[in-house]
């Protein structure tokens, strides 16, 4: 008792010079807010202004030469309506698949759902190398449309639209999927088996609870994978055909080609209107509607009196056989590129087919000699490394400040945060683009670095924003109370319980910077990363040095996978998976 | 002993304010805000040394946030709050000298049952072998001494929330506050926590202030109970007084359950009478407080309606009233009845052994109430 009474005074003594967090912890996401001020939201503001503020002067030049411009438009109208088409089969294969998700048991859920993260998580590069070989004019998919006796002759299916189609298709359903399984997941199963004990059939019970429940998780889904397909840069450069451009296309052109600033900006502009008009709608929709008090118009309407007696006429085993296999379906169509291009990579150099003519190593003998290879790979390594601990710290910061903050402060501020992460690919690309060219920064080291941290940062934040709402505030407390500062108590509580969850997200903030391609194309000059150097290849030669490259990259991301499970697997505050598929 | 006296006189000499030098916690006209919403309205509360209080009340009534302020968890907006006699408004919770359980236990997942009771020492900077020693006495004294190498997750609810405990009393703090901590555990577990959480209050004498919304929880373990509602203290006492002599309708029906009755109030001073709209009378009431005559509120707690059977057409005594068993529900310890008194449908509870035992639907009885068990309240016009 005398003991504790007098150390109580000591440390009194001391308490002045002791850092406020205290009810401010919001602060701590400044130093985040600030860097994507600078890095983000600055040029991309200076980008717009750009395009209606031309020598010192306001013009609405660079808007009439685009609206008036057949050619533009032309290629905005083919953007929306290939966004729309991508948008309608990702959301229609991929519901089936999130409901199979949503119904398998135990284990074999997260087996499934590791095929459907793997893909997304993998290179866009890896996946677009996959399909222009697969799709190649002496590929796999031509031997066999032509041996069936469909095709007289090999098509061009490589370089068209349909290869677009299915490359931006396979990109964008696992996001999907992903969406809509995080909404399945919180519909209780209770209401299905309540409506099924008051006499609904199972069809009907989907139809009419199930399906409108799930409606917002679909809507989510179909809005996240339009904005991603209006700005789509590499898939319609790398699969598409050179006579059916994408608008992203021809902005990157404007930029970084004709290098008309003015110009590009406002096609930005016109872009960004364009993919945001969808979420606008819903959002007009939503507002009419609850002004009439009914706040979910297309749920009932549509689900509850015209749909279901249709669905109805098909026996309930019929359906539920038709998910199951739609589901493998989409689940081998996701899983398979990744496969080949292994099997490519052990093929001879310059023949890919399946089965390859010989096996070989020649690809990786050839990889590691060639220190056009090699150092990009170190860039790479080295790049994605400062990222990555810039991100943590950084998005580290924030996630924790407001975590503990109110729930508005949070979602307000992980939005602003993440939101580079919902832009179309090209538009933070380019934006910093013009930004590091301003300042004179462009082809070095640094702005490499700093713009493929912009978007690690909004990932590392969500992912460890989940893993410190995970630890109760009221440990803190305790501790406090325990008699450690707020400082000891981060230090000897916070921190070691978050700590596996900040090692992921620190490693997949890594990933995503090592696996960016649009940033360092535009920007890395001779500073080039490896998708870079592959991107380039790519339209070059495909051979088996570029599927060993895709091997490595897909081994790095299954070794980092790995790491985070054993690290999730033993920790206290988890990572919700289905919270970061929603962030 | 000296270092309590040197403190307390330290105390006095620092804030020369109101309360005995005792106290354990004083709040003075303490307000919270959130919005437009008072969570507390200028209240004010002693908690004595020593002294096990519990705040009761409904959820809103404002007994978290009370809470809350004397941990430093919330800022109050206005008022004083002095803990041990130090004020301690500008006093960050870690310097606060304050022991908490929390309603979720808030052990931490990473350490022992043993280093989680050892981090307070650890912070006080306590030396290793004091350390082990208190550690060590405060899980004897919960009764977990066989468990230090165990983690959380190894340990049931009811060995958790000893954990908790044992954790909040090792540094002998001035005050230890409970929050909701018996509101995660079964039934079972919670009437031997109520009786262990009360033993150890004996053993250590520590001050104790503990938030509960369970009327059993605060009648079995307090030596005074603060009923708050809607950010006021509606009245504070022992649990038998409060039980007993309730001081509202509100007060009467959140500690027990009631029957209420709409009565009028009249007679001559000393022989005052109850009458409903039916004629009927409760004679000769016993006023703990003077009230008006005129319409009144009546409660009569459930155990305190007396049933006797009528047999044949026995007519019921004068001062009882007349009336038929509605239902009968077996409670194992005793029988719930509904009585149906002509129109007014009564609430009695009789314990095992007290005659009732073989009365069905439909069979008549007398009903009568003791003249001290009529609780007499001025006329609300919301409940």
């Amino acid at each position: 008792m005398t003991a504790a009474a007098v150390r109580g005074d000591v440390s009194t003594t001391r308490s002045r010079r002791r850092i406020r967090f205290s009810s401010g912890s919001a602060g701590l996401a400044l130093p985040a807010l600030l860097f994507l001020a600078i890095f983000a939201i600055y040029p991309l503001v200076t980008f717009a202004i750009g395009s209606v503020w031309v020598r010192g002067a306001f013009t609405w030049v660079n808007y009439t030469q685009l609206f008036t411009s057949t050619y533009f438009g032309g290629v905005l109208l083919r953007t929306i309506l290939t966004a729309l088409t991508v948008m309608a089969v990702c959301v229609a294969i991929g519901y089936p698949l999130a409901y199979f998700l949503n119904r398998v048991p135990g284990r074999a859920k997260v087996i499934l759902i590791a095929l459907v993260v793997l893909p997304y998580l993998t290179s866009v590069l890896v996946r677009v190398f996959a399909w222009s070989a697969l799709l190649g004019l002496r590929g796999p998919i031509n031997t066999v449309l032509v041996a069936l006796g469909i095709f007289d002759q090999p098509q061009q299916l490589g370089h068209s639209f349909a290869g677009a189609l299915i490359g931006l298709v396979h990109v964008l359903t696992p996001i999907a999927v992903l969406t809509m399984w995080a909404t399945m997941s919180r519909i209780e199963r209770g209401h299905e088996v309540t409506a099924g004990a008051l006499g609904a059939s199972p069809v009907r019970v989907f139809a009419t609870i199930f399906l409108p429940l799930s409606m917002p998780g679909v809507i989510a889904a179909a809005l996240l994978v339009y904005v991603l397909a209006i700005g789509a840069y590499v898939i319609p450069v790398a699969l598409g055909a050179t006579n059916g451009l994408l608008f992203a296309q021809v902005v990157a052109d404007q930029a970084t080609v004709t290098l008309n600033w003015g110009l590009a900006g406002s096609m930005t502009v016109a872009m960004l209107i364009v993919s945001l008009l969808p979420l606008l709608l819903v959002r007009l929709v939503q507002a009419i509607a609850g002004r009439r008090r009914n706040p979910y118009p297309l749920r009932n309407r549509l689900a509850t009196r015209s749909v279901y007696p249709a669905f109805e006429l098909v026996p309930t085993p019929v359906w539920t056989w038709l998910f199951r296999v739609v589901a493998v379906l989409v689940l081998a169509f996701l899983v398979i590129p990744e496969i080949v291009v292994i099997i490519f990579s052990f093929g001879p150099f310059n023949s890919l087919s399946i089965p390859p003519d010989y096996w070989s190593v020649e690809g990786y003998q050839r990889f590691f000699a060639d220190d056009r290879w090699t150092e990009p790979m170190g860039r790479s390594f080295a790049f994605a490394a400062a990222d990555g601990v810039i991100a943590l710290v950084l998005g580290g910061l924030a996630a924790y400040g407001l975590a503990r903050s109110s729930g508005r402060v949070f979602a307000i501020g992980l939005a602003i945060l993440a939101f580079p992460l919902a832009l179309p690919e090209v538009v933070p690309a380019l934006s910093f683009y013009v930004f590091a060219n301003t300042f004179h920064l462009a082809g070095t080291s640094v702005a490499v670095i700093i713009g493929q941290a912009v978007t690690a940062i909004g990932l590392a934040a969500v992912i460890s924003s989940t893993v410190i709402r995970n630890i109760p505030v009221n440990l803190e407390y305790a501790s406090q109370m325990s008699g450690a500062s707020k400082t000891k108590t981060l230090l000897r509580i916070v921190a070691p319980l978050a700590l596996p969850g900040l090692i992921v997200a620190g490693l997949y903030a890594f990933l995503n910077a090592f696996d960016n391609l649009v940033l360092p194309l535009f920007v890395s000059g001779v500073n080039s990363t490896v998708p870079v150097k592959m991107f380039f290849s790519m339209q070059d030669q495909l051979n088996s040095v570029i599927a060993v490259v895709a091997t490595l990259l897909i081994g790095l991301l299954l070794a980092a996978t790995a790491i985070a499970v054993l690290l999730m697997s033993r920790a206290t505050a988890r990572i919700d998976v289905a919270d970061v598929a929603k962030g | 002993m000296n270092a309590t006296e040197e403190k307390s006189a330290a105390a006095t000499a620092v804030t020369p304010t109101a309360g005995s030098r005792t106290d354990s916690v004083v709040l003075e006209n303490v307000s919270k805000h959130y919005g437009s919403v008072y969570a507390l309205d200028a209240v004010s509360l002693t908690v004595g040394d020593g002294e096990f209080v519990t705040l009761l009340g409904p959820s809103g009534s404002g007994k978290t946030t009370c809470l809350q302020i004397m941990a430093g968890i919330a800022k109050p907006d206005d008022g004083a709050i002095r803990i041990a006699g130090r004020d301690v408004r500008r006093v960050p919770m870690h310097k606060r000298n304050i022991g908490m359980v929390f309603q979720n236990y808030a052990l931490f997942p990473n350490m022992t049952v043993a280093q989680n009771v050892l981090y307070p020492l650890r912070m006080r900077g306590w030396s290793k072998t004091d350390s082990l020693d208190a550690m060590r006495e405060a899980l004897r004294l919960v009764r977990l001494a066989d468990f230090e190498g165990r983690k959380p997750d190894q340990l049931s609810g009811g060995q958790q929330q000893r954990v908790a405990l044992a954790r909040a009393i090792v540094f002998k703090p001035s005050v230890l506050l409970l929050d909701e901590p018996l509101s995660a555990l079964d039934r079972l577990l919670r009437e031997e926590m109520q009786l262990e959480l009360r033993r150890v209050h004996e053993l250590t004498g520590m001050a104790t202030v503990c938030v509960t919304h369970d009327r059993t929880e605060a009648l079995t373990m307090s030596d005074r109970v603060v009923l708050l509602n809607k950010g006021r203290i509606v009245q504070e006492g022992s649990p038998r007084d409060m039980y007993d002599r309730s001081g509202s309708l509100f007060a009467a029906q959140f500690l027990g359950e009631v029957n209420r009755l709409r009565m009028t109030l009249g007679g001559a001073p000393g022989a005052k009478t109850l009458t409903d709209e039916r004629g009927r009378v409760i004679p000769d009431v016993l006023l703990a407080t003077p009230v008006r005559d005129g319409e009144v509120d009546v409660a009569i707690r459930v155990e305190n309606v007396h049933l006797l059977p009528l047999e044949g057409s026995a007519l019921a005594a004068p001062g009882s009233w007349e009336g038929t068993v509605e239902s009968a529900v077996f409670l194992g310890d005793g029988d719930r009845y509904v009585v149906d008194c002509g129109g007014t449908a009564l609430v009695a509870r009789s314990p095992r052994g007290s005659g009732t035992s073989g009365l069905g639907p439909g069979d008549r009885v007398q009903v009568r109430f003791a003249r001290d068990d009529v609780m007499v309240f001025e006329k609300e016009d919301a409940a």
